[in-house]
């Protein structure tokens, strides 16, 4: 699904990241990002390994709080209640208790949730369809493979009909089928006019997926964009690898700040 | 959206609602207790009754040791004002204790586990984390108060033949007092977090001083105590020195006072310090909880904030130590030792408590002259010394248990990098093996030489202790060893749910049975002949015997040579058990 038909479905931005910095002591880990998901969109955050993807991602789940600037989702602060209602995270190492039975599990979140109990429970069945994990949901969870609770996570987090979907890593473990069912998924609630943001290292994904594209190096947006915009503003011909590459390892230090122009753009 | 409006729309007066209420996290924990309890009857039910014996064996043995203390304090037709002294310390050392470990809990579960992490981002209210931890540490705490307090208090009430609704009292006066200190402790880790996000062990090894400190002068103004023991003087002089313990506004206190009414039969005053306690409790919850809804996500962003980019200075000392130490010892398993011993010295929670009891104990030591004026008699000097030796391994045997038995289980989790390393595995054994053994070896070797030269023993004697101590740190450091390679849990990654597990609590009931034969087998023979030797020691007449010091020294060598037989046995056994399973681990 690419960029024009979500713009079409909404307008409304979901996702805000406002001049927002994170230092930890001297370093400094997100330095002044700026940066608008709107509902319906697939963003794709692309990186090196230390860029600052992580550290953004838990300031947006309110697990950190900036240094200086505004996170917000929807029309609420990063962390408030309402925010964390609207929210699903999963994150790269997924939580689950090894005492509980998957089923277990997504009945205490759709509790969390306060959902009405018929429609948890028909949501729960639906789900779990979706991710095929009916085989081992009466199991407990310590007996279940990396790929079995990253689908199980995925269930739960998107039991309560979240309007926001930030997930960090969200293909390590899982097999070819697995990630399959989690690329669709992925289409599916942006569609639905989710607002998804999605850590990523596999540029071929974000390459399939993603409406925009953010590259963050040392803590700074370099460029947002489509893949398209990303290659016209570059005057770049080749992959988004070639492009990654060649933003992240091959730019001199004096030109970490990255293109202007392509900041300056900020969201189609 | 502008930025004026996103904090208009979030800004609030008040807390936010409470849209989930307590019901998913009962739920949640009803489910988890329900199916650990599940889990243990069908896989692991001999853990559950080995588990469930030892705790009635410690359970019985405090029993009966305080039934007989109680009944020999009757003997003396004492007010109860003595035993409101007795119980106001025993309950003020829980009170810390508790307080202290439930600080570290809800610390260490709050802003330091990734359940708390993921609960953060779902809608459910900060206070309601703050309960669903303060609810685990509670049951840990709760349980511990009841295994060890439980059996004092009922061997009171046997003692002061207390009437059956002083039994019943006592359940919720012990729930009302975990409470207390629970809900204390709770508030000092998320206000201590707050403000100090970046020190939490600089905290934790600044209490341990301050904790021995405190001790060390406690103990000092004990053995400091000036006339003869047990003298009235002597007594008034003791009881002004523990005033301190007597303080109005001490939980502690009311607890004690509650005690000590109950069993009196005087349930209106009794009845009344629980309920003391009881509110005290219920207000105390209500201030931590008030704290953890204004600060606990602030806290776990600052705690968090900490982590990145520590960076640790890294001393050659501890290399060129190790290498010295161990030139006997191959280069490889040498490695394997700096490496544990970086480890050690990186983890407070190991240091400190092996600095904390090992220091207490040699501070004691030290000074046990001034203890007792009973200790020119030969047959008490003897049996001073080797209670001193058993306390000594005893805590070695829980420090192996507690440090040293998870090590292989924690290693199991790197096997695919220690695979590729140019080692055997039994290296690694052996190399776990020599650092817990050396470590131990210098330890209570020096603490025994501190105890028995001020005791002023024979040469000879305190040859045969340090031989026997030896026998000790071996056969504990290989006992914990090889069951820790026998019986990994490859699973966990919290040393203290490793050693808390079917293969920790075996480990420790072996050590301890090791402990007892071995000592016992030195022990028995010095003792019954000192009963017989010494002519002041009228206690000790039923089992005096008439050996000549020749017989003595005859018997004296077949009971360490047979203890060091068994410290054979307890290092080949283990280790062999260990290797084998080492050697055929799948990974």
């Amino acid at each position: 699904m690419k960029g024009d038909t979500i713009r079409k479905e909404s307008e409304t931005s979901m996702i805000r990241f406002e001049d927002v910095t994170k230092r930890f002591g001297p370093k400094t880990a997100v330095d002044g990002l700026n940066l608008d998901v709107r509902a319906g969109e697939l963003f794709a955050f692309l990186g090196p390994n230390g860029a600052g993807k992580t550290t953004s991602i838990k300031m947006l789940c309110g697990l950190l709080k900036p240094t200086a600037g505004l996170v917000s989702i929807g029309n609420f602060a990063a962390g408030s209640p309402e925010a964390r209602a609207m929210l699903a995270y999963v994150p790269d190492q997924p939580f689950l208790y090894d005492k509980l039975t998957g089923r277990e599990f997504l009945k205490f979140v759709t509790r969390m949730y306060g959902m009405d109990p018929d429609v948890a429970a028909a949501r729960t069945e639906e789900l779990v369809r979706l991710f095929e994990i009916e085989g081992f949901l009466d199991e407990l969870c310590e007996g279940y493979s990396q790929g079995m609770k990253q689908r199980l996570v995925f269930a739960s987090a998107l039991v309560h009909d979240p309007k926001v979907l930030v997930v960090d890593e969200p293909f390590v473990g899982l097999d070819p089928r697995s990630a399959r069912i989690v690329k669709r998924m992925f289409v599916d609630q942006a569609r639905k006019g989710v607002a998804v943001l999605m850590s990523i290292h596999l540029l071929s994904i974000a390459e399939d997926l993603a409406d925009r594209i953010g590259i963050i190096h040392k803590g700074r947006m370099i460029a947002v964009g489509t893949l398209a915009e990303l290659r016209e503003t570059l005057a770049h011909t080749g992959s988004l690898e070639d492009l990654f590459l060649q933003l992240t390892d091959e730019l001199p230090e004096s030109q970490d700040k990255a293109p202007e122009t392509l900041e300056e753009q900020g969201p189609p | 959206m502008s930025r004026e409006h996103v904090s208009k729309a979030s800004a609030r007066t008040g807390p936010p609602p409470d849209t989930t209420g307590p019901k998913p996290l009962r739920y949640l924990r009803n489910r988890l207790m329900s199916n650990t309890l599940a889990d243990l009857w069908t896989n692991g039910r001999l853990r559950l009754f080995v588990a469930l014996f030892c705790c009635f064996v410690f359970w019985a043995g405090m029993f009966v040791l305080f039934l007989g203390g109680f009944k020999f304090v009757e003997t003396f037709k004492l007010t109860a004002e003595i035993y409101e002294y007795l119980f106001s310390l025993f309950f003020l050392t829980l009170f810390v204790m508790l307080c202290v470990s439930a600080g570290i809990i809800i610390y260490a579960g709050l802003f330091h586990g990734r359940e708390s992490a993921w609960l953060l981002t779902q809608p459910v209210r900060e206070d309601r984390i703050f309960a669903h931890k303060f609810a685990e540490s509670i049951a840990f705490a709760g349980w511990g108060v009841m295994l060890l307090g439980s059996p004092v208090l009922v061997a009171y009430g046997l003692a002061v033949r207390a009437e059956a609704l002083y039994y019943l009292a006592v359940v919720p006066l012990l729930a009302a007092f975990v409470g207390l200190p629970g809900a204390l402790g709770g508030m000092l880790a998320v206000g201590i977090g707050y403000l100090l996000p970046r020190r939490p062990k600089t905290i934790l090894a600044v209490l341990a001083a301050v904790l021995v400190v405190v001790v060390g002068r406690f103990v000092w103004n004990l053995v400091s105590t000036p006339g003869t023991a047990l003298t009235p003087d002597w007594m008034d002089s003791l009881l002004g020195r523990l005033a301190f313990s007597r303080h109005p506004l001490l939980p502690s206190l009311w607890t004690a006072k509650a005690v000590v009414a109950l069993g009196a039969g005087d349930h209106a005053e009794g009845w009344f310090y629980v309920l003391t306690i009881a509110a005290n409790a219920a207000m105390a919850y209500v201030a931590a909880s008030w704290v953890a809804l204004r600060l606990l996500r602030e806290t776990f962003c600052r705690a968090q904030g900490d982590r990145a980019g520590r960076k640790r200075r890294t001393s050659d000392r501890v290399d060129r130590l190790v290498h010295a130490m161990f030139p006997f010892l191959a280069r490889p398993i040498r490695i394997l030792i700096v490496k544990d011993a970086r480890c050690f010295l990186r983890d407070p929670a190991q240091w400190s408590q092996f600095l904390i009891f090992f220091g207490l104990l040699a501070a004691y030591f030290a000074n046990i002259r001034r203890f007792s004026t009973n200790l020119e008699s030969p047959v008490w000097r003897n049996l001073v010394s080797y209670l001193n030796l058993s306390v000594t391994a005893l805590l070695l045997a829980t420090f192996t248990s507690r440090f040293i038995f998870p090590m292989m289980s924690l290693e199991g989790r790197n096997a695919w990098m220690l695979n590729l390393l140019p080692l055997r595995r039994s290296q690694i054994l052996w190399g776990k093996f020599a650092f817990s053994a050396s470590l131990a070896l210098v330890a209570c070797e020096t603490l025994l030489l501190i105890s028995d030269m001020q005791l002023g023993l024979d040469p000879g004697l305190i040859a045969v202790h340090a031989v026997l101590m030896a026998v000790l740190c071996l056969g504990l450091s290989a006992i914990s060893v090889g069951l820790g390679a026998r019986l990994p849990n490859y699973r966990e990654s919290d040393p203290s749910k490793i050693a808390a597990g079917f293969g920790g609590t075996l480990n420790l009931v072996i050590s301890l049975l090791f402990l007892l034969v071995t000592i016992g087998a030195v022990a028995l023979p010095c003792h019954l002949y000192f009963a017989g030797v010494d002519t002041r020691a009228e206690g000790f007449r039923r089992l005096a015997t008439s050996w000549t010091e020749d017989q003595f020294r005859t018997r004296l060598a077949f009971g360490l040579t047979f203890a060091v037989a068994v410290g054979v046995t307890a290092v080949v056994v283990p280790i062999r058990m260990g290797l084998e399973a080492l050697e055929n681990q799948e990974f």
